[in-house]
Parts: structure tokens; sequence; C-alpha cells
């Protein structure tokens, strides 16, 4: 009895063994990923976090600031400018993802079809996502311009406007012109991914569904549709995520004016941090945008689960 | 097992962590003296290929022939970034030894702690009484000296004497009136009569305080009468069509372009576009005169950049004599004629060898000089200039300027030391 347990431990501990230098390696492998993410995320979202509950200014950068609890959320969600940032970036990026995920879808479906060059053009929708965002938007800023920009002479010229708007220069428009140019920038991008998804279709449900009778709309809402719903999951969470943290396209187009029409979360906390000198509450307002995310990763995370479990 | 595993992950970390740590230590030597050699490290922001660039490179080549044991570690940085890398510089105890840093910028970070106090080094040198009262009191806290000033600008008025010419203006405005009409008789057509910059930045508060200062009004008086109409006569400007209402979104550089592609006949701009206009626009005939008088008198906004040691170098000594040999005036005089800029020193301001005692254009900029402010409204002044600024946004916009003044009074009070 005595003996078979002790062997039997001993095998144990060897398959034990084994498996663990076995897998050291696969660890060891992991290792500069794990640090890279450790040092340049987690450090810093750990860090972003304490300062938002410090008293962090330019006068005790050096010194560290002293810890004030809530103070700095408290104070910053009772500002003007945080409910209108909070405003702005939500509009800002809904109406963003609709644009680009409808635009997106439609132009995916005319690409999906067989045509001379179709390779050719996917690849050229692509450039307007390839450009770098200060190119993009100091053309549209140009585009936009009330003087001599292009759009406003289109517009007089077709008559549909008497005179000129200055789009980026008074505060009902300005918001309006920022979302056009990032909508623009966006299309190729979710236009690729869901063209991807449905080159992924399967085609004999289509055939099936042809044989039945059914109408093209018909095929779009019962087959198409609950087939992409996944993709169309992943390009959404993804482009809400990426198109709340704008940033760029503000400071090039705008610099969140006129006034505060412009004024979005993130740039609202580099203005605080980096103009105003503010630590402490640019931190809360990056904490912020944080949980914001991280309660539509989640969302996300549910939704994915509920269709597992389905 | 898995215990055992996490332990080895982590002292591995560690283990890393630490190499990169001591590593990282044994690296720092510049900045430091070394068998006799110094290393001087210098951030700033002149752009490469300005002329401001071309001095800063002549000046750093100079000393070095005289000085052999002397090497220059110059860093350039956007003017943009130059305050974030401070502050990075700040938390990471990883300072250069000299910053040439933006006048108004200079208290906010000496009281910060970042600049070291020289009041010594300065008075024992004793030449501090020869510089213009307003550039010296940008690089002073409290009494103190915290860095000299190396050149100075002020904003005035550019003109295209064609257009003026083609309006059969003769004489150069010198009151708002005068300013007004005259800008009035250019705005034809596609071409208005002034341009300047409201944006949201910097740039925008720079170009406005001026027309502050000439009703009399301060920023401690913002919802003053006086504040209001210079409020009012900015935008009355944009309402009557001679100024573009898209100046909100302008930088100095795209007023500057305006005035290049003869979309505007004046603009308000500093001396640093001379070298501009002289090498790219030689189709234009153009000029400057100072700024219109306000029921105040004349008054401009005083800009440009300062030498500062930062408080952590270890060759402090050898970035003073850099510094104060760059400030003799037979070095300065040449370098400042080379980079286009502006002297802040009374004696080099005065000679009448050098370009700005000649040029018609300097001249007029060396005279505005004298009526230039600086910005010296303790280490909040960032704060209270983003709420300027907005002042500024929400007038252009439309916006009732008694309101708009009185809230941005309300603002601006508990910032002002």
């Amino acid at each position: 009895m005595n003996g078979s347990m002790a062997k039997s431990t001993i095998a144990k501990n060897s398959i034990r063994k084994r498996y663990f230098t076995k897998s050291l390696s696969q660890y060891l492998f992991v290792i500069p990923a794990a640090l890279f993410v450790l040092l340049f995320m987690v450090y810093p979202i750990v860090y972003n976090i304490i300062v938002s509950f410090q008293d962090l200014t330019l006068m005790n950068l050096r010194q560290g600031g002293s810890f004030i609890g809530l103070q700095n959320y408290i104070e910053i969600v009772q500002t003007e400018k945080f409910v209108i940032a909070l405003k702005n970036t939500i509009i800002y990026t809904f109406s963003c993802i609709f644009f680009q995920v409808i635009i997106g879808y439609l132009l995916a479906v005319f690409l999906n079809q067989d045509f001379p060059f179709r390779n050719f053009f996917r690849s050229i929708m692509l450039l307007a996502w390839m450009t770098p965002l200060v190119i993009t938007g100091t053309l549209f800023k140009w585009l936009f311009d009330v003087d001599y920009g292009v759009i406003n002479y289109l517009l007089t010229s077709l008559h549909l406007i008497d005179n000129p708007i200055n789009w980026l220069g008074q505060e009902s428009t300005a918001l309006a012109a920022v979302i056009i140019t990032n909508t623009w920038v966006g299309i190729p991008f979710n236009m690729i991914l869901i063209l991807a998804a449905m080159q992924a279709l399967p085609s004999d449900v289509y055939e099936a569904a042809k044989v039945d009778g059914a109408s093209k709309l018909q095929t779009f809402s019962n087959v198409t549709m609950p087939l992409l719903r996944p993709a169309l999951l992943i390009i959404l969470v993804l482009g809400i995520i990426y198109t709340f943290k704008v940033f760029d396209i503000i400071l090039i187009m705008t610099g969140g004016g006129p006034v505060n029409a412009t004024q979005v979360l993130p740039f609202y906390g580099y203005e605080l941090a980096f103009v105003n000198f503010n630590f402490g509450a640019s931190g809360a307002v990056a904490t912020i945008i944080l949980v914001i995310l991280l309660c539509i990763a989640l969302v996300y995370l549910m939704m994915i689960r509920k269709e597992e479990a389905e | 097992m898995n215990k055992k595993m996490f332990f080895m992950i982590f002292l591995s970390l560690m283990l890393v962590l630490s190499a990169c740590g001591s590593s990282d230590s044994g690296a720092d030597e510049s900045g430091s003296a070394d068998n006799g050699q110094v290393t001087i490290k210098i951030w700033d922001y002149l752009a490469p290929d300005t002329s401001s660039d071309r001095e800063q490179i002549a000046l750093m080549e100079k000393y070095m022939e005289d000085n052999p044991k002397v090497k220059f570690e110059r860093t350039y940085m956007p003017f943009a970034d130059m305050k974030t890398k401070l502050l990075q510089g700040v938390g990471a105890g990883d300072l250069p030894d000299i910053v040439v840093i933006d006048n108004p910028d200079h208290q906010s970070f000496s009281q910060a702690g970042v600049f070291a106090d020289i009041t010594d080094k300065v008075e024992e040198w004793g030449e501090a009484d020869k510089y213009f009262e307003g550039p010296m009191a940008s690089a002073m806290l409290d009494g103190k000296y915290y860095g000299i000033p190396n050149n100075s600008n002020a904003l005035a008025i550019y003109y295209n004497k064609d257009m003026f010419e083609a309006a059969g203006i003769t004489e150069t405005p010198k009151t708002w009136e005068e300013f007004n009409e005259a800008a009035k008789k250019l705005t034809t057509g596609d071409v208005k009569g002034f341009a300047m910059s409201g944006k949201k930045s910097e740039e925008g508060t720079f170009q406005f305080l001026p027309y502050l200062w000439q009703t009399g009004a301060d920023l401690d008086s913002f919802d003053s009468s006086e504040a209001k109409s210079a409020m009012s006569h900015v935008q009355q400007m944009v309402d009557k069509g001679v100024l573009s209402s898209n100046m909100i979104n302008w930088d100095q550089s795209d007023v500057l372009v305006q005035f290049q592609t003869k979309k505007v006949a004046m603009m308000e701009n500093g001396p640093w576009q001379i070298p501009m206009l002289m090498e790219q626009s030689k189709d234009i005939n153009w000029g400057v005169f100072l700024m219109p008088a306000g029921e105040a008198g004349s008054a401009s906004i005083l800009g440009g950049e300062n030498w500062a040691i930062t408080e952590s170098s270890e060759v402090k000594d050898a970035a003073w004599d850099f510094i104060k040999w760059t400030q003799k005036p037979d070095v300065l005089g040449p370098m400042h004629e080379l980079g286009g800029r502006l002297p802040s020193r009374e004696d080099v301001a005065s000679d009448n060898s050098y370009s700005w005692a000649k040029d018609e254009n300097m001249k007029v900029f060396m005279e505005q000089l004298k009526t230039a402010k600086p910005r010296a409204y303790g280490t909040k002044y960032p704060e209270i200039s983003t709420n300027v600024q907005e002042a500024i946004q929400r007038a252009m916009t439309g916006e009732d300027v008694d309101k708009v003044m009185e809230d941005t009074a309300a603002k601006i009070e508990p910032l002002l030391p």
C-alpha cells in the first residue's frame, strides 16, 4: 500500500515537473510582452488613478501632491466645461460611429460584388484611413474655410445657401464639421472589416434562402444580419472606444473652440494637465474616460456571453 | 505549482527591472564635469532652418571654438511640446542645464523650483540694469533673478503699401478711429482690411491684450467699461466685415499667410515675420507701423525668450559663463542681427551700427518695444489666459460683450495674484 502510494506521488511529481519545465519556456516567451504591458500600460494607468486623488500641480510636482480623496472628481464634475465636454464626446462618438458603420456597410456591399478593378478600388478607399490625421485635419480645415473653402464654394454655386457658412467658426456647426471629417476618415476602416466579415459568410445559406423565395430585404434581415452580428458587435465596440478617445483632430481643427463647441473629454484632460498644470483634475478626467470605456467593454462582453449561451 | 511559477516570473521581472535601473544611473554622465571637460545640455524651441536657429547654432560653435573644454548637447523641441517636456523632465528628474523659455512661462516654472535662483551671479556680473525693464521683470520672481532675457519682441501692424495707395490712404493710422476708417476703406470684395489671431491658444490672448491695455484697463479690471470697449472694438471689426470671422481659428502663422496671399491689407504680427516676408514675399510692397493708440495711448505686448539655468544642473557655473558670454554687446549685437531678433539690452538696442537702428521696419518694432508690457500675472497665468481666450471666442461668435466680460472677470479674479 505504502509503497504504491509513494510511487504514485513520485510519478505525479515528475509529471508536474515535466509539465512545469515544459510550460516554463512558454512563460518565458510571454515575459517581454508582459513586461511591456506592465511598464507602459498598467503602470501609467495605476499612476494616473493615484494622481487623480492628489492635489498635484506644477508647484508641487517635484515633491508629489497630497492626498485629497475625491475632491478632484467632485470639483471637475461640477464644472460647466466637463458637462459640455461629456455631452460633446457622446454626440461625437455616436454620430461618427453611426454614419461610419452605415456608409461603410453600404460600400462593403458594393465592393463585395464582382466587377473589374474591384481590388484597386478597395485599396484606394483605404487611403483615407491611412493618411495621418494631421494632414486630413488640416485639409478639412481648408475645405471648411469660410472665405475660400471648397465646400462653401460648392454650396453657394449650387444655390443651396446664399452666404458662405463659417463651419469651424460658429458654435452651431463646428461639431458637425468635425464629425463629418472623422466620419470620412473612419468609413474605409469599417468598410474593410465588414467586407472581410461578409466574405466569410457561407454561400449555401443564401442559396437556400433563394430557393425558399426570400426577398432581398428578407435575406438581409434574416440571413445577413444574424450572421454578421458578432463581427458587427466587435466593429462597433472597437469603433466606440477608438472614437471616444478623440484628440488629434480636435487639436488640429478647432482646439476645442469656438468657445466650447468642440470641447471633448480627452482634449479637456489635456488642457487641464498641460495648459493649466492641474494634474490632479486631469487625472480625474482621464480616469472617468477609462471607467466609461470599461463599461462599454463590459456591455460587449455580456452580449457576447449571451450570444454564446444561446 | 502556480505560486512557484508566479514567483519565477516575479523574480525575473525584478531582475530585468533592476538591471534597467542600474544601467540608467550608470549611463547618466552627461551634464557633469569630467576631467575638465564640461558638457552643457540645452533645450530650446527654435525651429530648424529659421533665422533664430541659425543664431543658436552660431553661438554654440563660436563658444566651443574659444572654450575647447566645453561641449554642447542641444535638443530642439517644437514650441507646443516644450512645456510638456519640461514637466516630464521635472517628474523624471532629468532636466537639461540651460533652457530657452518663452517669457510668460518663466515665472511659473521658477515658482515650481525648476529654475535656479541666480541672483548672486547676476549681482556679481552687475549688468542687469542695462536691460529694458519689462523683459527683465519677466525673468524675475519676488525680487530674485531666475534668468536673463535674451531677445524681445512686440506686436505692431504690418500693412500692404500698394493697397493703401489704391485706397487713397496717405498716412498710416495713429488712433483707433483712424484705424477703423482705414480698415473700412481697405475692405473691398475679396480683400479684408485687417487680420489678427483669436485662436484658442496663448496666441489669441497675446494678440488681444494690447487692445485691453490701450484702453487703460487690465486683467484685474476685465469687467470695466474700458475693458468692454476693447472687446467691442475687435467685435465690431468682425461685425462690419473688415476682419474675417474666421480669425478665431487663425494662429499667427495663418495671419501671415492671409497677408502674404493678399487677402488682407493689414495684420497684427511680430518682428519674427520680417525674415519670412523678405524671403518669400518679394512681390508685396509692405511696411510696419505702431499699434494705433486707444484712450490710454499706445501699448503693445512683450514677447521673447529668456535664458534660464535649471535647479538640478550640476554645471551651473559653466552654464552661467556661457549665458554671460552671449550677453556681451559685441556678441549679442551681431548674433541677434544674424537671427533677425531684437535685443533686450538697452546699450545694444541703441547702438546705431546694427540693423534694428537702420532698417525702417525693425526700427518700428524697436520703438514699439518701449510701450510693450510683459504678461506678469503670477503663476496662474496659463489658466487666466484660457479664460481670456474663451472670452474672445464668445464675443467674436456674437455673444453680448457686457455679459462675456463680466462672466470672465468673475472667473479671472480668484486666479490673479
